[in-house]
């Protein structure tokens, strides 16, 4: 029903499943996974097999994006642990969300999650690392064909930021291709937002 | 059939069934449409045969000619059409003359449509990244205030107990020998009991105000007479009236006003506002004072004829710490008073303001409920 909503643009529909999720008080990782990342997955896989356009797609992005917003007054309200973490997409990556979803499971666990959003230019990211000193670092990755994009930045980290621990996720890996990653002994990467999760609680 | 007649004939079949980025009309030599396809019935919203081609494009200074058009059929012309959803859509046209008709082709700039999609996505995300980089701040924000009014809380609590033994021990002092000592250690003690009196006023407004932005103010509402509570604040403030030789005039619109109210909080709402006004009255003018009484509301207001609040000051009068213009006592304070009265007023369900210029002065009025959680027509 809700992902009926969310490709015919039924903005107001989908707000109110969303605000009625929230005001049952369903964890927002229950939320984020279960309604918005879900949905989203759905969303992609009929825009792969052409069932739906792009602007569908982009669509129902910008309607989920937006649905974000009306859980962030619980999210920011979880008590703060005084650690942070980068979030980015790497350069010429135009999906923001999952990456934007991962900064939320952070903030929700008390972190301090600076996401940077989508195609973020290498040097301002290093910018902000420097700038920051965050614990961790978070990349997004939705297209695979822009590995190589992700391999200069995990580069450049390695090299500015020895050490650093970097998570690496997105849509780009579903197929567990992640072999471009063993030459990174600080890279680690996370398939899901439970497994996310998971690993902050074990930190 | 040959090739060339059979793929004109399909790209008009094409044109005409299928909801593709290329719209036609063709016209007469008046411009009256005869003929158009699905894209472009779709796009108008309502089949256009019989309308004339002018009412189907936007052409605010009727610079459009139908014969231009047609003799420089080459190049494209960048037309706009209304719509069903009456946000106009731009196309690129040609035109071609064929016997006694002309048909026009529109189609969307595909280079500016991609420019257009990315610039929108791109904008998206910011706004998106925008918005949460702001609930994250309003919820900082507002943990940081929450600290601060624990902490002036907290300060406003210790600082009490103090300056009250001052104020206790100050007043010993001036009944015991206050008229066995010199007149200028006798002055001393009265300084430093106006001194203490004046902190311990501004002590309890902080404290006051840190209770009700905490939210934890309780109010007690009980059925309470609003005309007796504002006169018994003006009996009240009667010392200060003189002291400062301002003279009070006090009506109603009726002998009693009921009003389901918390009575103390609201006596110090009352009390604000005519400190207020006597502090900003000038000597020997008279503060007005007024309660009307309405189907579901009880207004009140307070008038002074000091100078005019300048209007940057006026955006932010009932803002804490902000004082409501130049005081012609001299007095010091806070500045928390018109910001309690707010809050209270707020909590009451009611509204403030205020209103200042050079004819009427500055009156400050508000509006409650005369029951709690009842609406009222603002």
């Amino acid at each position: 029903m809700y992902l009926a909503h969310l490709i015919n643009g039924n903005r107001r529909e989908c707000e109110s499943i969303v605000k009625a999720a929230n005001d049952d008080k369903e964890s927002v990782r229950d939320i984020y996974e279960n309604l918005f990342q879900q949905s989203m997955y759905e969303v992609g896989e009929l825009w792969e097999y052409n069932r739906i356009s792009v602007a569908v797609e982009h669509m129902a992005t910008a309607i989920t994006e937006h649905l974000l917003s009306l859980i962030y007054p619980r999210l920011f309200s979880s008590e703060r642990i005084g650690r942070s973490a980068v979030i980015a997409c790497v350069a010429n990556e135009y999906h923001q969300l999952g990456g934007k979803m991962v900064a939320d499971i952070f903030e929700m666990n008390g972190w301090d999650a600076y996401f940077l959003g989508a195609n973020t230019p290498a040097h301002d990211l290093m910018e902000l690392i420097d700038r920051k000193s965050p614990e961790l670092i978070g990349l997004s990755l939705s297209i695979y064909f822009n590995i190589e994009n992700l391999r200069m930045v995990l580069d450049s980290i390695h090299e500015r930021f020895p050490n650093r621990p970097v998570l690496v996720g997105g849509q780009a890996f579903r197929w567990e291709e992640t072999n471009v990653l063993k030459g990174y002994p600080d890279v680690e990467y996370i398939p899901n937002l439970t497994a996310l999760e998971g690993y902050l609680n074990g930190r | 059939m040959n090739p060339v007649t059979e793929l004109d004939s399909l790209c008009g079949d094409y044109l005409r069934t299928i909801d593709s980025a290329v719209l036609f009309v063709t016209m007469d030599r008046s411009g009256t449409i005869i003929d158009s396809n699905r894209t472009a019935d779709t796009i108008f919203g309502k089949p256009l045969n019989g309308m004339a081609f002018r009412d189907f494009i936007v052409d605010f200074h009727s610079t459009v000619s139908l014969e231009h058009l047609v003799t420089a059929h080459e190049s494209r012309h960048l037309l706009s059409v209304n719509t069903a959803s009456d946000i106009p859509q731009s196309l690129y046209f040609s035109f071609y003359e064929h016997g006694e008709f002309i048909t026009g082709f529109g189609s969307p700039d595909i280079r500016e449509q991609e420019t257009f999609r990315k610039q929108i996505l791109d904008v998206t995300n910011q706004m998106s990244n925008l918005a949460r980089e702001l609930h994250k701040q309003k919820i900082e924000l507002e943990r940081l205030n929450a600290l601060k009014n624990r902490f002036i809380g907290m300060a406003a609590h210790d600082l009490r107990k103090p300056v009250g033994l001052v104020l206790s021990y100050n007043e010993f002092l001036l009944e015991d020998i206050g008229n066995d000592i010199d007149p200028e250690h006798r002055s001393f003690l009265e300084i430093i009991e106006k001194a203490s009196f004046n902190m311990k006023r501004i002590i309890d407004d902080f404290l006051e105000l840190s209770i009700i932005e905490s939210g934890s103010l309780k109010l007690e509402y009980s059925n309470s007479d609003i005309v007796s509570l504002f006169r018994e604040v003006i009996e009240e403030h009667d010392i200060e009236f003189k002291r400062r030789s301002v003279n009070v005039a006090f009506g109603s619109s009726d002998t009693e006003i009921m009003a389901v109210l918390d009575g103390p909080k609201l006596k110090q709402v009352a009390g604000n506002l005519l400190s207020n006004a006597i502090e900003h009255a000038p000597v020997g003018s008279t503060v007005r004072v007024r309660i009307d009484s309405r189907i579901d509301y009880v207004e009140t207001a307070v008038w002074n004829t000091g100078d005019v609040i300048p209007p940057e000051t006026m955006n932010n009068l009932f803002e804490p710490y902000v004082r409501s213009g130049k005081s012609s006592s001299g007095s010091h304070h806070a500045g928390l008073g018109l910001a309690i009265a707010r809050l209270v007023v707020k909590e009451h369900g009611g509204i403030i303001w205020a209103e200042s210029d050079e004819e009427c002065g500055t009156v400050f009025r508000f509006r409650i409920p005369v029951r709690p959680g009842g609406e009222y027509d603002i």
